[in-house]
């Protein structure tokens, strides 16, 4: 694997953050830094290495890529002051990394002339990428992976704010296992979740054309307030955007039913000014070969198209609007 | 303190470490021994706060990734229990070479680094003190609870076992790879482990050890690791609460005060 070189820079508050810069081969630069930006607690290298392949598959087209551990993670200086995982998740989705990231981005425009770039990261790191994107400019892209539309409510908020379609294919399940006596056993000695079973039973497909007004949330809701006017913002600016999610994952359902659903204006948009994609079989954080060729596949075809218009390989005509 | 994050060189690969240097010269190093695949990450930070309380406390601390983890060269497919030892045997020359007036080192192993550790530790005749953070005592159960999480991923995609485990062992064994948590384990890797037993390789350590038992409450001694200590000289134990900071939990994990002080103890009130 290529991995690349060490380097180091400040953020707004002195801490010194820690991470990886992946440079291009001699020549083919094409002067765009792809901001690998970390997920939740596990640091640059992202889970099994994740950011390692990504990085290796991006390099060769001319990309810069840098991954880094924001303040308070993996060997970054700094400290966290939340307790639970779920409340630093929030925080996270609330934006608490924008700082470092634009701290990145002004390290890279004063160490390597580099002032473009594609905003990307797993979970945690492509929402930081959002929520930068929609205050710096300099990010002319977006490149989610797993993107969170809703707050992190932990597991045991877990049942909450299930969304439609989280809610059919559990009801799915509970009547697969009707017939199974451990299924039985589990429910007679109170081990399931009876909210959520009662809630996916009596649950109906959404119809698609179903929308909610963005200004009435439903009871319960977990969407976090951030993510639309973020998501408006980047839109608005005509800076494109590959959203790549898993099916075994909550996500995509979340981003449809709580972004796309909510804000028909901007979800008229998709196909357009952003993509999404599904990578069948595939689980949150990508954990087998087949999903990770699929990202990576996803992910250079959607590059190739914006950054190497003339390639043969190039599928259909789009240009990031900023520069 | 100071940091030095650097690549050291094996034979033109590339290992990601982090010296942790205390004030004044240190004459203690720590070299730390990572765990396995996911493991590692989520223990990443408590192994950082541990490598800076140390060296606040004048002890010189390498961390680094072994070759097919982290930041380092290779892949995690073509890495086994003989290439991590190579890579200690190299942590533990480049601190030495780096750090002349050390003379004294300690290998410490969180899970599967506590085998790591082990092996390498006499492999050598230059460690003194072996550190077992919640230790791996027999290779095999390890590895049939690493080739658990495959079983529980297949149940998690397919809603049932597809492969078994003897499947999957087979599959390895004719030169496939299976997949843990997205890292690609080969057949090296998983026999070498399964023929580990730690109190056959702790027998032949001859400097100290400290089996760290990790437990959430209960502070009885396991009777397996009741027994490496009671026959085998210049092994202590202690039983320290903390969570299994190693894997996901609720709790947000950055630093392991009881690990961080039982092994300060023993550290610093050697037998």
């Amino acid at each position: 694997m290529n991995t690349g070189r060490y380097i180091e820079f400040t953020n707004r508050d002195e801490n010194i953050l820690r991470g990886i810069l992946h440079e291009p081969p001699a020549g083919k630069a094409v002067g765009v830094c792809i901001l690998l930006l970390s997920p939740g607690i596990k640091g640059r290298v992202g889970p099994h290495r994740l950011y390692l392949k990504i990085a290796e598959r991006l390099t060769p087209l001319g990309f810069h890529v840098l991954r880094f551990d924001f303040h308070g993670l993996g060997d970054s200086g700094g400290e966290v002051a939340e307790v639970a995982l779920a409340d630093m998740y929030n925080t996270v989705q609330g934006g608490r990394y924008i700082g470092d990231t634009v701290s990145a981005m002004d390290w890279m425009a004063k160490e390597a002339g580099i002032r473009r770039f594609v905003g990307s990261g797993l979970c945690g790191g492509s929402i930081s990428a959002l929520l930068t994107a929609a205050e710096d400019s300099r990010i002319e892209c977006l490149l989610g992976i797993g993107i969170p539309t809703a707050l992190d409510g932990g597991p045991e908020n877990w049942g909450r704010s299930l969304t439609t379609g989280q809610l059919q294919e559990l009801r799915g399940g509970y009547l697969r296992k009707l017939m199974a006596p451990r299924s039985w056993m589990r429910l007679l000695t109170g081990r399931t979740n009876y909210s959520v079973l009662w809630r996916s039973l009596r649950s109906k497909p959404a119809a698609p054309a179903a929308v909610t007004p963005a200004s009435a949330s439903p009871p319960n809701d977990n969407a976090n307030p951030r993510f639309a006017p973020a998501f408006r913002r980047v839109l608005e600016s005509k800076r494109p955007m590959l959203l790549i999610f898993s099916a075994n994952d909550r996500l995509h359902h979340e981003f449809e039913e709580k972004l796309e659903r909510r804000h028909p204006d901007l979800a008229s948009q998709r196909g357009h000014l952003y993509e999404t994609a599904v990578i069948p079989q595939a689980n949150h954080v990508l954990a087998d070969r087949s999903s990770v060729a699929q990202l990576l596949d996803h992910a250079e075809r959607w590059l190739i198209r914006l950054y190497h218009p003339r390639s043969p390989r190039v599928e259909a005509p789009c240009a990031p609007q900023g520069g | 303190m100071r940091e030095e994050h650097q690549f050291l060189n094996l034979r033109g690969e590339r290992v990601f470490s982090a010296l942790h240097l205390p004030l004044r010269p240190a004459s203690r190093a720590i070299v730390m021994c990572h765990p396995l695949g996911e493991e590692k990450l989520w223990a990443h930070r408590v192994f950082v706060t541990f490598a800076r309380d140390m060296a606040a406390a004048g002890f010189a601390v390498l961390r680094f990734d072994y070759r097919g983890e982290g930041d380092s060269d290779g892949r995690f497919e073509q890495s086994d229990l003989e290439t991590r030892i190579e890579d200690v045997s190299l942590a533990v020359d480049s601190v030495r070479s780096l750090i002349r007036s050390v003379t004294d080192v300690t290998l410490l192993g969180l899970r599967f680094g506590t085998i790591v550790g082990a092996m390498s530790a006499v492999r050598r005749s230059d460690i003194q003190r072996l550190v077992l953070w919640d230790a791996v005592l027999d290779g095999a159960a390890y590895m049939q609870s690493v080739l658990r999480l495959n079983l529980m991923y297949q149940m998690a995609q397919h809603r049932k076992v597809i492969e078994n485990r003897e499947t999957l062992v087979a599959r390895m064994a004719a030169g496939e790879t299976v997949n843990i948590e997205g890292y690609e384990m080969s057949n090296g890797l998983f026999r070498q482990t399964c023929e580990i037993q730690l109190a056959a390789v702790l027998s032949q350590f001859r400097g100290q050890t400290l089996l760290v038992q990790v437990s959430q409450g209960d502070p009885s001694v396991h009777p397996e690791v009741a027994q490496i200590s009671g026959t085998i000289q210049g092994c202590r134990t202690a039983t320290v609460n903390e969570e299994p900071f190693w894997r996901e939990i609720r709790t947000f994990y950055q630093r392991a005060a009881g690990l961080t002080e039982a092994t300060r103890q023993f550290l610093e009130h050697p037998a």
